[in-house]
């Protein structure tokens, strides 16, 4: 039998590509800008093998750890420009039951948000179109590497309606990714990302309100090749959002789960997600 | 892997905890007298305007229309924030003037144009009001 000689779905950090600072909100405003950074954690020692969960006798895990500096400016509403840059930490039991590291700035990523806003008596939407680009700025050269030496593109469509109450987001988007170094090739990726949420709490007096929201992200990721085995699977994962802002802060948690996980051959399974980011808009 | 779930959960209830508390729309704001707001009407003080602003839902969003307009010549910044109110229940903003100054129109669209929103009426309140000489 051939030994499940697999990679870790890992690579990509996935809820990075749909969302775009500021929390995919502000600023809408001509020559505005924004700084956001956003920490994200998943750790797991589940390992799948498909869809099952079978068992683990070498301990295998992956726990990854990313702080996102990210910016934002706005030529105006319809053309804005971001960067997102992730500082990595991330360690992984292998098949074999090595211990893997790696630490250091991952891949950057550049996109540039268009959006077609329009305006009506109690609401507000756009559409947007956003073209993204993936540069290999993060090392190769860690056990656990903390980028994949390729060049990758992206595109993504929005959608948001909001009302002062109700908040409605999603995104479709998709990553070709290009083939790297040292034989890591991720597959190409599908992904739908969707908020849906209430505005509940707000004070004008204040300036300062929260919304309460709940997340569903699906991913379709072709299998791919990591520096350990087989990466790629497809993934719904879904949680509880809240934002709290004041004024120009924005401060917004998350937490999901997998709630459907299946992955190619066998690999330890993305895990439980939380997410903390804070933001501002000037 | 239990910690991440309270870490998570923790997080998410701290943040909502606001939602549920006692709030008032129209509470004092750092001294200055909020304007009271009946259905679709702006109560108005002398010496102020209301813009209604279509699309204005969210104070965070709006927050560039609130300091586009309160660069707008001759608006008093001891009221309100800076001398503008967003009220997001009946998307206007109400913009505190000083004694005798001039209320400049097409500034006050711009910069509502510029913040990504249209503007649809402008009220100006004249009781009291000294035109400028």
């Amino acid at each position: 039998m051939r030994a499940p000689f697999a990679g870790l779905l890992v690579l990509l950090p996935l809820s990075a590509f749909a969302h775009q600072p500021v929390q995919d909100m502000a600023p809408r405003w001509s020559d505005g800008w924004g700084l956001q950074v956003r920490q994200e954690y998943r750790a797991s020692d589940k390992l799948l093998s498909g869809s099952s969960e079978v068992a683990n006798p070498r301990d295998r895990m992956d726990r990854v750890s990313e702080t996102w500096l990210e910016g934002v400016y706005t030529f105006r509403r319809e053309v804005r420009v971001t960067a997102k840059l992730p500082w990595i930490q991330q360690t992984r039991v292998a098949s074999t039951g090595t211990r893997q590291k790696g630490e250091g700035f991952g891949d950057l990523v550049l996109a540039v948000p268009l959006k077609r806003y329009w305006n009506e008596k109690g609401e507000t939407g756009s559409f947007g179109f956003t073209p993204h680009l993936r540069l290999p700025t993060g090392s190769t050269s860690d056990a656990y590497p903390v980028g994949d030496g390729s060049y990758d593109v992206g595109a993504s469509f929005s959608y948001v309606y909001e009302t002062p109450l109700l908040y409605v987001y999603g995104d479709l988007f998709s990553w070709l990714n290009g083939s790297g170094r040292r034989g890591m090739n991720p597959g190409n990726v599908v992904g739908l990302d969707l908020n849906l949420g209430l505005h509940p709490y707000h004070d004008n007096a204040t300036e300062s309100g929260v919304f309460l929201m709940w997340d569903v992200s699906a991913r379709y990721e072709g299998r791919g090749t990591s520096t350990v085995g087989t990466t790629g699977g497809k993934r719904i994962s879904t949680g509880p959002v809240a934002i709290a802002y004041w004024q120009n802060w924005m401060l917004r948690a998350e937490y999901a789960w997998p709630a459907y996980e299946k992955v190619w051959d066998t690999q330890v399974s993305r895990g439980v997600e939380f997410t903390l980011s804070l933001g501002a808009a000037y | 892997m239990r910690s991440i779930h309270m870490l998570g959960l923790c997080a998410l209830l701290a943040l909502a905890t606001p939602a549920f508390g006692d709030h008032a729309d129209h509470a004092d704001h750092a001294g200055a007298q909020v304007p009271a707001a009946s259905e679709g009407v702006a109560a108005l003080g002398p010496y102020q305007a209301v813009v209604t602003i279509h699309g204005l839902v969210c104070s965070f969003c709006a927050m560039g229309a609130r300091k586009g307009l309160a660069r707008v010549a001759g608006l008093d910044a001891s009221q309100f924030t800076d001398g503008v109110f967003v009220d997001i229940d009946h998307q206007r903003v109400t913009l505190a003037f000083v004694p005798g100054a001039a209320v400049p129109v097409i500034e006050i669209r711009e910069a509502i144009r510029k913040a990504g929103y249209e503007p649809v009426e402008l009220r100006i309140e004249l009781d009291g009001w000294e035109p400028p000489k």
